[in-house]
């Protein structure tokens, strides 16, 4: 009785496309994406973690761990997006107009997402991906994305002891000439939201089945105006804990919540 | 069994002039009576009706008598017959006739002699008649005709046998209708959501619900505006559906947009019946429907008693429910009705569950699919609901014909709903605090009065009999509507939504024409108008504002007025075959709380057209109608479920394309099979469209596109151990077509079965039903929407994803039923 009555059914539905009634038009497509980390290299490094800064130290990191997500892929362009010199003439004498949509970012839609935290180890896969998963999304162009930095939460479990209940931490040795800084930093983001949030960051992916999305964490740009001369490294040359009250803990608080701390990239379907 | 045949002798009026007798238009069979054994020979009961100039039985005498029990049924149903009255030279006028109502066992059915002609066939009687002087005959088979519909799509429709049909409420008996699909998210006792003709029409916002005569749509409802809750109503004793699809009859009113189901009750069976139901899931249903035998069908008593611990976790409910009404005849020709109910119940809800979370067995159930499927979130869901309803309906028979009904009504209202949809989504905590829950607390309560009415003169013009109704309806509502949100720990409430004391009037009259210009050509049409005044008192607003403190409490007052004109061309083909084209507008209210101060108050505006065929065959007791048409139909301001707020919310014009169509069999007392199909494609106009291109734009998500359902009852008569068996077997089948869903998608089709047995001997009976037969996995509901049910600290979801609240499984009841007759005393 049942097969009869889907037997006919489709029959039914069959004839309804042959003439053109069609199965189609809510807009959209649902696709299911794989969602990746991976930490970008700095430019002309071939090693991760070890860079240069706008300061002139050279840094090397050797332990880096992070706590991220969830991340919001978003359909709308980031407002910080760098653009070409005739528009940016343009918008500056006719100024578009900005209305707050309800919504913490006005990005629009939200195309696809990793909605779960995770604790990122920068250094652990030597410049690979690391994918976490799929991830169900809408097919179309994201150009913009934001994520959440904050404490480990209960539900990432065992896997957030490393982090000892901190949002960051980076352990290295910065360099300049004959100066040597051994630093170590553990950084918190507590609520509010507001405070945890990295916005705007631009992206240009089109988003569609089976590709790879990659959120790329820039340490390289974190760094921008430390200058860990500040710092006064211990005698025994251990490690400087580098406090909440030192000009690196500030820059590096700023910077890592930056829209270009952060950048992503998509890798089709093979 | 018995055949319904009915010849009619009548007498003419005058020997000297040209009669045209009676026609019979309405006539439907008497039932057996209930405690009489299967018959061995056929009964006899001639009885002498009195039909005035109106076409009206006014008076009914039993002149040879076959029985009490069986006078009792034959005058019980001589008094429901409707004619075109005796006519002389043009003028109607009253006459006396003598009618034979034969009770006869199936094996003695005798061929009838001629099939009626139509509805105005008379013959030369077959038979000498033994009185004088007998002139004429007519022969009247099968089951009521129905008043003449306004369009194809406007079905009056007898429950009868279909009662067989296993249902849980009396609003299921609105799949009677094509094109129906009802779901339900909240529990039993929520308001179930009507799918209609390619509309959404939420728990009633765009569906006119009417308890013979009285509204059932609740204005400004916290949890839409227009719901209406029909489980009050005792299925046993709904008699009869009239669902009008559009909105093409004058007397439609507000939250006609979809169209209007009026439920009219009657208790046919006479006696007491009682009937006990235990099944699946510990489902109790006791009910108790006694109809004193010595009064028609419109004085019943109904008690319905149901409680359950529900399919799963979190859905246990309880109501009961009382309706009683007495018919009381203050003269020959003026009735009182006198209804009241009562109704009270209580319900918990599992709500929705994102499809993600089942499918990787994250919710706190089992770890097994089934476990998955009908597990919950929040434990804090459910509702409550008390009615209490009161109407008095007096129906005076004018000269020759005419017509004057008064009604007066009041409902007192009370009810409570609980839902959560989002999770850990909306709120905006204080600073340092986490998410408090978005479950959202929804109630309302307060009062309705109103008078309705209509006046039918009795003129005779146009060709027509009685060609015109004038009515009117004045509505008050006092209510007070209120939504809170309720923390996730405690289910205290935080923070208020909206809070409003909402006060309005409804006026409206309507105009109803009907004319013959050519004898295959009728024409009808008519106009209502509504004027609505809204007061809100906002107790919902800021202690301060920019300039200092103010009385958190604000009043909004607000006019509104619409007209909607209808009309229908009906032209007859051939006697059996009939084209019907029908158009109209209707409309649907302002919700008060969206209202502002001195507003010129808008309406959603709904227009509407179709044109079909139908076609209706029918030989004694046995009938075959077959309907079909096309519609299309364009709403200035559409409403979609919002999951933010938990109720609807306006998203611009919407139009819809569709067709449908119905075919009912019955045979004899026999078969009762009544299938139909149904296919719409709704759909948001582009910006600036045509309103003639019905097919573009965006497809409404979540309505079903194409719709089956069939109704099928077949009853007989065996003999076990030498005693006479009286069994049925019934079988329901909804299958509904995929679902759009945003993005593109569509759900899986759904089909359920429904199957019933029942055995009857002498005055028990045991029955048997199994609803969901094939034990199917399907989603009542379906969402997309963005949610964060995982808990208060937890990052959220902002990407829309499917949720969906499951839908019954197999469930297996027993009843014990026992039908006492009561009868004791001569008709």
């Amino acid at each position: 009785m049942k097969r009869c009555s889907r037997r006919a059914f489709t029959w039914m539905l069959g004839g309804a496309l042959a003439a053109g009634c069609g199965l189609s038009g809510t807009g959209g497509r649902s696709i299911t994406f794989r969602m990746g980390l991976r930490t970008a290299l700095a430019p002309g490094e071939t090693t991760v973690g070890a860079f240069t800064t706008d300061t002139g130290w050279r840094v090397t990191l050797t332990t880096a761990r992070l706590v991220l997500g969830p991340i919001y892929l978003f359909e709308k362009a980031s407002p910080l997006q760098p653009q070409a010199l005739l528009r940016r003439l343009g918008d500056a004498l006719l100024p578009t107009a900005h209305a707050h949509e309800g919504d913490f970012f006005s990005g629009g839609r939200v195309l696809g997402e990793w909605d779960r935290e995770v604790v990122f180890d920068l250094l652990a896969d030597a410049g690979q991906a690391r994918v976490l998963g799929r991830s169900p999304g809408i097919a179309g162009m994201a150009r913009s994305l934001s994520l959440l930095l904050q404490p480990p939460s209960s539900a990432l479990g065992a896997e957030a002891d490393v982090m000892q209940g901190r949002s960051l931490f980076l352990e290295g040795v910065a360099t300049q000439g004959a100066a040597r800084v051994p630093f170590r930093v553990a950084m918190d983001f507590p609520p509010p939201v507001e405070l945890q949030r990295v916005d705007f960051v631009p992206i240009e992916v089109d988003l569609d089945d089976e590709g790879l999305f990659v959120l790329e964490p820039q340490p390289h740009r974190w760094f921008t105006g430390a200058r860990f001369e500040r710092l006064t490294v211990p005698a025994e040359g251990t490690p400087v804990d580098v406090g909440a009250d030192t000009q690196v803990y500030r820059a590096l608080s700023v910077n890592v919540r930056r829209y270009d701390a952060f950048t992503g990239a998509w890798e089709p379907a093979a | 069994m018995f055949i319904p045949t009915l010849v009619l002798w009548l007498l003419s009026a005058s020997p000297e002039a040209p009669v045209t007798p009676p026609v019979p238009v309405e006539a439907p069979p008497p039932l057996m009576p209930a405690d009489v054994p299967p018959l061995t020979e056929a009964v006899r009961v001639l009885l002498r009706l009195t039909i005035d100039s109106g076409g009206e039985v006014s008076q009914v005498e039993v002149q040879e008598s076959g029985g009490t029990a069986f006078d009792r049924a034959a005058m019980a149903a001589a008094l429901r017959w409707r004619f075109e009255p005796a006519r002389q030279g043009g003028a109607p006028l009253e006459v006396r006739v003598d009618v034979p109502v034969t009770f006869e066992p199936v094996a003695q059915a005798v061929p009838l002699a001629a099939e009626l002609p139509g509805l105005a066939g008379t013959e030369q009687p077959t038979t000498p008649p033994k009185r004088e002087p007998p002139v004429f005959s007519t022969t009247v088979r099968g089951q009521s005709a129905a008043p003449p519909p306004v369009a194809v799509g406007d079905f009056h429709i007898t429950v009868g046998q279909l009662a067989d049909v296993p249902r849980n409420s009396a609003t299921e008996l609105m799949l009677l209708a094509p094109g129906v699909m009802l779901a339900n998210h909240g529990g039993e006792g929520h308001a179930e959501t009507v799918y209609l003709r390619g509309f959404d029409a939420g728990e009633g916002k765009d569906v006119e619900m009417r308890l013979d005569g009285v509204p059932l749509n609740e204005v400004s409802n916290a949890h839409g505006h227009g719901y209406a809750d029909t489980y009050f109503i005792i299925p046993e004793l709904v008699q009869s559906l009239r669902v009008t699809e559009g909105p093409y009859e004058p007397s439609q009113g507000d939250f006609g947009v979809a169209g209007t189901v009026e439920y009219q009750l009657g208790l046919e069976r006479r006696g007491l019946t009682a009937s006990a139901s235990y099944g699946g899931f510990a489902s109790r249903r006791l009910s108790l429907v006694w109809g004193p035998p010595e009064s028609t069908a419109a004085t019943f008593v109904g008690v319905l008693l149901r409680q359950g611990h529900g399919f799963g976790p979190n859905r246990a409910y309880a109501n009961a429910g009382l309706m009683a009404q007495t018919e009381l005849r203050l003269g020959p020709e003026t009735k009182l009705r006198l209804f009241g109910a009562s109704y009270g119940a209580r319900y918990a809800s599992a709500g929705v569950v994102r499809e993600t979370d089942v499918v990787d067995a994250r919710l706190p159930c089992g770890p097994d699919a089934d476990s998955q499927f009908f597990c919950l979130y929040d434990p804090n869901q459910g509702g409550a609901s008390q009615r209490h309803l009161a109407s008095v309906e007096l129906t005076s028979r004018l000269e020759r014909g005419g017509r004057f009904v008064q009604q007066a009504f009041a409902i007192a209202r009370r009810m409570r709903s609980r839902e959560n949809f989002t999770g850990f989504l909306q709120d905006t905590p204080p600073i340092g605090e986490a998410q408090r829950g978005d479950n959202t607390e929804q109630s309302y309560q307060g009062t309705t009065v109103g008078l309705r009415g209509r006046y039918t003169p009795g003129l005779t013009a146009w060709g027509q009999p009685r060609p015109v109704e004038l009515g009117y309806v004045a509505r008050y509502d006092d209510v007070h509507t209120r939504a809170r949100r309720l923390r996730d720990k405690g289910g205290a409430p935080y923070a208020t939504v909206f809070d409003n004391q909402v006060r309005v009037t409804n006026l409206g009259a309507y105009l109803s024409l009907r004319g013959a210009p050519l004898e295959w050509l009728t024409l009808r049409g008519g106009a209502r108008v509504d004027a609505f005044l809204f007061g809100v008192e906002d107790l919902n607003r800021p202690a301060a504002d920019r300039q200092g403190a103010r009385i958190p409490e604000e009043s909004v007052e607000a006019y509104g007025f619409f007209a909607s004109p209808r009309a229908s061309a009906e032209v007859r083909l051939t006697p059996r075959l009939t084209w019907l084209t029908s158009a109209g507008l209707g409309a649907r209210s302002s919700d008060a709380a969206g209202l502002s101060d001195a507003e010129f108050a808008p309406y959603a505006r709904v227009t509407s057209g179709e044109t079909g065929l139908g076609w209706r065959w029918g030989a004694g007791p046995s009938t075959l109608e077959l309907r079909g048409a096309v519609f299309a139909t364009r709403v200035s301001q559409d409403l979609v479920f919002s999951e933010t707020t938990g109720r609807n919310q306006p998203i611009g014009p919407s139009q819809r394309l569709g067709a449908f169509g119905s075919a009912r069999f019955q045979w004899e007392q026999h078969l009762d099979v009544l299938a139909s199909l149904a296919w719409a494609r709704a759909t948001q106009p582009l910006p600036g469209a045509s309103a003639w291109k019905l097919w573009d734009g965006a497809v409404l998500p979540y309505i079903p596109q194409v719709l089956g359902r069939v109704d099928a009852s077949w009853r007989g008569t065996a003999t076990v151990a030498r005693q006479p068996v009286v069994w049925s077997v019934a079988l329901g089948h909804s299958a509904i077509g995929p679902k759009p869903l945003p993005l593109n998608r569509y759900s899986e089709p759904i089909f359920l079965f429904d199957v019933a047995a029942r055995a009857r001997w002498r005055a028990v009976e045991l029955g048997l039903a199994v609803e969901n037969l094939l034990d199917a996995r399907w989603r009542e509901s379906e969402f997309n929407y963005v949610s964060n049910f995982r808990g208060p600290d937890a990052p959220a979801s902002l990407l829309a994803t499917r949720h969906f609240s499951a839908g019954a499984p197999r469930t297996v009841r027993g009843t014990l039923t026992v039908y006492l007759d009561l009868q004791e005393d001569p008709p």
